[in-house]
């Protein structure tokens, strides 16, 4: 009874906090995995005649082949010229005939495209016919043939000629849909050589901000790591702004003052565009990554390879670079997973290259085909993971870390600084230029046709004299800044209960907590953002439950998704923290919520703010996973921006962003200034508000994929 | 000629002097330490000796030849570092012979030297293992196994035995001076722990804000310190702070007799050092202080008091561990007798 008293708090905290990630994390997770092998609705004609034909040969012989002829002989024109369509899918061959046209024209089309046919394939589509008839249109009369013999399930399927029922078609569907599989080969093509450039150009930033490769590295640090804190599409907006038909570079200077080259025909729309706007996006992350790598490496190791004899390219060959793999491993899996799972640049820049993420929002939010959309997130993961199983075998029994020190005292050669800083200079300014087009275009009329100054974007775009859009006004934003505001302090305190469960309560399983809280970390956004819809559309099958379109669904996303923040940082402070402080409380009598509220929660402030600043930032910005969970009446900035952007609202787009990025901004600093003045805390680099939120994710998704 | 010759070194960083202008000669097999507490410039030093750090102002000579400019490679010099920075990514035997890889030294001429090198430091079965496969003690001896692979013939050790627990420092301690001696190279060494260096070395010179404060013998630098600095530093003193009288220093009343050097005038600032063994058990008639002993320490060999002179004094004193000692209470008056011949006293503010 005593031991129960004195563990009875912890364990209801701790099973308050394994429900709730349980239900808010594994369940949406799980509920995709289940929504992408469900199969219902029509059948598809291959599986139709499968059927049809199973039916058949349940027929007595003798009864078969006069009911087959009663049945083809009595079709309708109608139910002929749709037979003979199908028959001709059915042999694989295309339908070359009008099949909207009036019938009577469609008789005789048909007719000739039938003949048409070389002698072979036409025997092929003659031979499917009879069953094309019987699966269409005779289906009824054949379910009532075979009724006793099929179960009650197998006729309803046969009678309507739809199933419900489990399969991997969804997945299949990849391999055998020639558009599938285009734009599969597409994402492949695209992510390949997004993620090679990502970390190589990542990889000299790293290196010459670590090395005295490039002057200045406080200030190229943080210029490069600026779009971590971006809205949405941004930098493809801005690439279009720039680059693209109406670009004021392509058009109005190359084109319109030079003459040099037709903007039309040359910018940077297309496959091309994306290219550059992935890699600019993701160039960010995959710095943080191989940064925090080459940072820490211990400057000894250089310095003995060059008291050895080494020169600079040894060194970096034989060492800084197999040092620096781990961090290369991740970043490569990091670039491979974001452009692989990235739906806004493809949809912003290269509408005529799909690919799988762009088709599974178009299958989300066009089609309602969750099912299709679930397969497609499953396969999404496919690559990255295996990616990540062959890069881990390479290297195994090496160690890489090194003891923590600071760099390594020897000088690079010219060539070598000329070359990084060249790097580092071209990927600023294309930051800054990014970041002033913006804030030019919120005040521009329309960008790259009228260049007068007006506030109007800002005021729902009134004074452009533009036709009036949705969400034109900054209301959205008013709206996105409370949900965000609501879910930011939510998840703040979520995330600190959580890392005190698992690093002071331990309850058996407290690992597999700290998993599921870091799996949305390791999770692409737009794969917890249709986990969300399918899980909680009808919550365990009870309609009450249901939060489709309510604002709820947002502040639990945005809040889930982001609580491995202050969950780690939580986690780091406690660790810090020795124990035997917690149990000398205990000692002189305090119970769990005094020791909680007296001497732990005071250690954990730092990792609460920052676990709210992150929740709160990210609710601000982030766009993949909440994108299918906003409503007509829960609306969300990020979405409202990607709308302006893909509709060519550019204006309305920038004065959105510049709107987010101030309250952004302004919750980094306070939060800042607030910590600057309670804590006295040692600064080193990469501790700046911005790049904590920003790094943050990258860092802890390293951690956590340890 | 000195075979390694640091003249007017300097090195500043910012505001900080790491290193005011140092001067050392170390003459051929010589094995030297730089001693002194953390941030006293021994290691930038020690950096600046092997190339990897460039002095502001002085030069560094090897072997009559100014090797200021010159790649640390081309220096001859092996570097152990404190972290060891051996290679993780490479085994035990790439590690040795990384150098020899390096200078394109044919394939069996490096297995070779590994080999030797691995047999000197008894590191054979270790060869195939990568370094984080190893203990801190085995990590020790690959470090020191690949800087000496290009036979160096001058050994620059940064404070190696740092990382590692007491047992095997001392272990080691032996086996790396056994090591340079059977090598015959020159080593300079680098540590901040006074036991050390007194162990190890031939000379000690010992370091503070950037300067050398005193270089000498084990034996000079305990015995004769040249500052109150370098007398509080090593080993346990007691310091009393005072002016010349006649034949010891006269402080509070009392006179703390003390061997005064020649240049010392009547009543110029001066302190006495009284090693605790300097001071011993005597009886009344010829003792020089009277007091009551305030704690009673054993330490093995032998027994350490705490007496104290009246009121705001005390003693440190190191008796035989004996009986007499031993049986002594706190509260027991004793009489304290100062060996006229060892203890020294030392002028403020002579030079080093």
């Amino acid at each position: 009874m005593r031991h129960l008293s004195r563990r009875g708090p912890g364990w209801l905290l701790a099973a308050i906090v394994i429900s709730l990630l349980g239900i808010f994390i594994a369940y949406p997770i799980g509920a995709i995995l289940g929504e992408s092998v469900v199969i219902s609705g029509p059948m598809p004609l291959p599986r139709l005649k499968e059927v049809t034909t199973a039916a058949l040969d349940l027929m007595p012989a003798d009864r078969r082949q006069p009911a087959m002829e009663r049945w083809v002989g009595s079709a309708t024109e109608r139910e002929r010229l749709e037979a003979l369509a199908a028959a001709f899918r059915l042999a694989g061959q295309e339908v070359r005939w009008n099949t909207k046209a009036a019938y009577s024209e469609q008789a005789t089309t048909s007719a000739k495209a039938l003949a048409e046919l070389p002698p072979i394939d036409r025997a092929t589509v003659e031979a499917e016919y009879p069953i094309a008839v019987v699966m269409l249109h005779k289906r009824v009369a054949l379910a009532f043939q075979v009724k006793d013999k099929v179960t009650p399930v197998a006729f309803d399927e046969l009678r309507n000629g739809a199933e419900y029922r489990h399969g991997l078609d969804h997945y299949l569907a990849v391999l055998d849909d020639p558009h599938l599989r285009r734009a599969a080969m597409n994402s492949l093509k695209l992510s390949t050589t997004a993620t090679l450039l990502t970390v190589a150009i990542a990889f000299a930033l790293a290196y010459g901000i670590n090395r005295g490769g490039v002057p200045r590295p406080g200030l190229v640090r943080g210029l490069v790591l600026l779009p971590l804190v971006a809205p949405p599409v941004l930098i493809a907006t801005a690439t279009l702004m720039l680059f693209g038909r109406r670009g004021l570079i392509t058009h109005s200077l190359l084109d319109q003052t030079f003459g040099l080259i037709d903007a039309d025909v040359t910018n940077l729309y297309g496959f091309f565009g994306v290219i550059v706007a992935q890699t600019l996006s993701f160039v960010p992350a995959a710095t943080i990554v191989l940064d925090n790598v080459l940072r820490k490496q211990d400057g000894r190791i250089e310095e003995a390879a060059a008291g050895l004899g080494a020169g600079r390219w040894t060194i970096f060959r034989e060492v800084t670079l197999p040092l620096a793999w781990p961090g290369i491993k991740r970043a490569l899996v990091l670039a491979f997973i974001l452009s692989l799972t990235d739906f806004g640049n493809p949809l912003v820049l290269g509408r005529d290259t799909p690919v799988i993420a762009g088709i599974l929002y178009d299958e989300m939010t066009a089609f309602r085909n969750t099912p299709l959309a679930a397969a497609l997130c499953v396969w999404l993961l496919m690559p990255s993971l295996l990616l990540f199983l062959v890069l881990e075998t390479i290297g195994r029994r090496r160690r890489y870390s090194t003891a923590e020190g600071t760099p390594p005292e020897l000088p690079l050669p010219l060539s070598w600084r000329i070359t990084l800083t060249g790097i580092a200079g071209i990927v600023a300014l294309l930051v800054v230029a990014i970041y002033a087009t913006m804030a030019l275009g919120s005040v521009t009329r329309v960008w790259g046709v009228d260049w007068q100054m007006t506030l109007g974007h800002f005021i729902g775009g009134l004074d452009a004299g533009l036709g009036r859009t949705s969400d034109a006004d900054l209301s959205v934003v008013w709206q996105t800044v409370e949900i965000a505001g609501i879910a930011g302090p939510l998840g703040g305190l979520l995330g600190i209960l959580v890392a005190y469960v698992v690093d002071r309560v331990k309850p058996p399983g407290a690992n597999l907590i700290a998993f599921l809280a870091l799996t949305p970390a390791i999770l692409p956004g737009i794969i917890f953002g249709i986990g969300y819809i399918v899980a909680f559309n009808l919550p365990f099958g009870i309609k009450a439950l249901s939060l489709t379109g309510t604002g709820t669904i947002l502040v639990l996303n945005i809040l889930f998704s982001n609580l491995f923040v202050g969950v780690l940082a939580g986690r780091a402070a406690l660790q810090r923290l020795d124990i035997s402080v917690d149990e000398a409380a205990e000692s002189l009598g305090a119970g769990l919520a005094t020791r909680f509220l007296e001497v732990t929660l005071p250690m954990l402030r730092t990792a609460f703010m920052l676990g709210m600043l992150y929740v709160f930032v990210d609710g601000l910005t982030t766009l993949s996973s909440i994108i299918f969970l906003v409503s007509g009446d829960h609306k969300l900035a990020s979405v409202a921006i990607y709308n302006h952007a893909t509709s060519g609202e550019y204006g309305l787009a920038a004065a959105k962003s510049v709107v987010l990025l101030a309250f952004a901004s302004a919750a980094m600093i306070l939060i800042w200034l607030y910590e600057r003045r309670s804590v006295r805390m040692p600064r080193r680099a990469g501790t700046e508000p911005a790049s904590v939120v920003a790094g943050g994710r990258v860092e802890l998704l390293e951690a956590g994929s340890r | 000629m000195s075979q390694l010759s640091i003249r007017q070194v300097a090195k500043r960083f910012g505001e900080v002097v790491a290193v005011d202008r140092v001067d050392l000669e170390i003459e051929s097999g010589e094995f030297v330490t730089l001693l002194g507490d953390s941030g006293c410039g021994k290691t930038t030093l020690l950096r600046i000796v092997a190339g990897f750090a460039a002095p502001d102002a002085g030069s560094v000579w090897r072997d009559g030849e100014n090797v200021t400019d010159v790649a640390p490679v081309s220096r001859r010099m092996g570097f152990v570092f404190q972290s060891y920075a051996l290679f993780p990514t490479k085994t035990v035997a790439d590690n040795i012979g990384f150098a020899l890889k390096v200078a394109r030294q044919p394939r069996a001429e490096i297995e070779k030297r590994i080999s030797e090198l691995a047999r000197l430091m008894e590191i054979e079965r270790l060869l195939d293992r990568y370094p984080h496969e190893l203990s801190g003690g085995q990590q020790q001896r690959v470090a020191l196994a690949r800087a000496m692979a290009i036979n160096p013939g001058v050994l620059l050790l940064d404070e190696p035995l740092s990382a590692l627990d007491a047992r095997i420092r001392a272990k080691l301690r032996e086996e790396i001076r056994a090591i340079v001696d059977r090598l015959g190279v020159t080593a300079l060494y680098v540590t901040h722990d006074q036991d050390e260096a007194l162990a190890l070395s031939d000379r000690v010179a010992v370091m503070r804000a950037g300067r050398i404060e005193q270089i000498g013998t084990p034996a000079e630098i305990y015995h004769q310190p040249a500052s109150r600095f370098v007398a509080a530093f090593i080993g346990t003193a007691n310091l009393v702070d005072g002016h010349v009288g006649d034949g010891g220093i006269e402080s509070g009343g009392r006179l703390w007799p003390a061997r005064l050097p020649r240049t010392a005038t009547r009543g110029a600032l001066a302190t006495a050092v009284y090693r605790p063994e300097h001071l011993s058990l005597a009886s009344a008639d010829d003792a020089d202080f009277h007091g009551h002993v305030q704690a009673v320490t054993f330490l093995g060999s032998t027994v350490r008091l705490r007496v104290g002179l009246g009121a705001s004094s005390s003693l440190i004193v190191d008796c035989p561990s004996l009986a007499a000692a031993t049986s002594l209470q706190a509260g027991a008056p004793v009489a304290l007798r100062v060996d006229r011949d060892r203890a020294a006293a030392l002028l403020a503010g002579a030079a080093p």
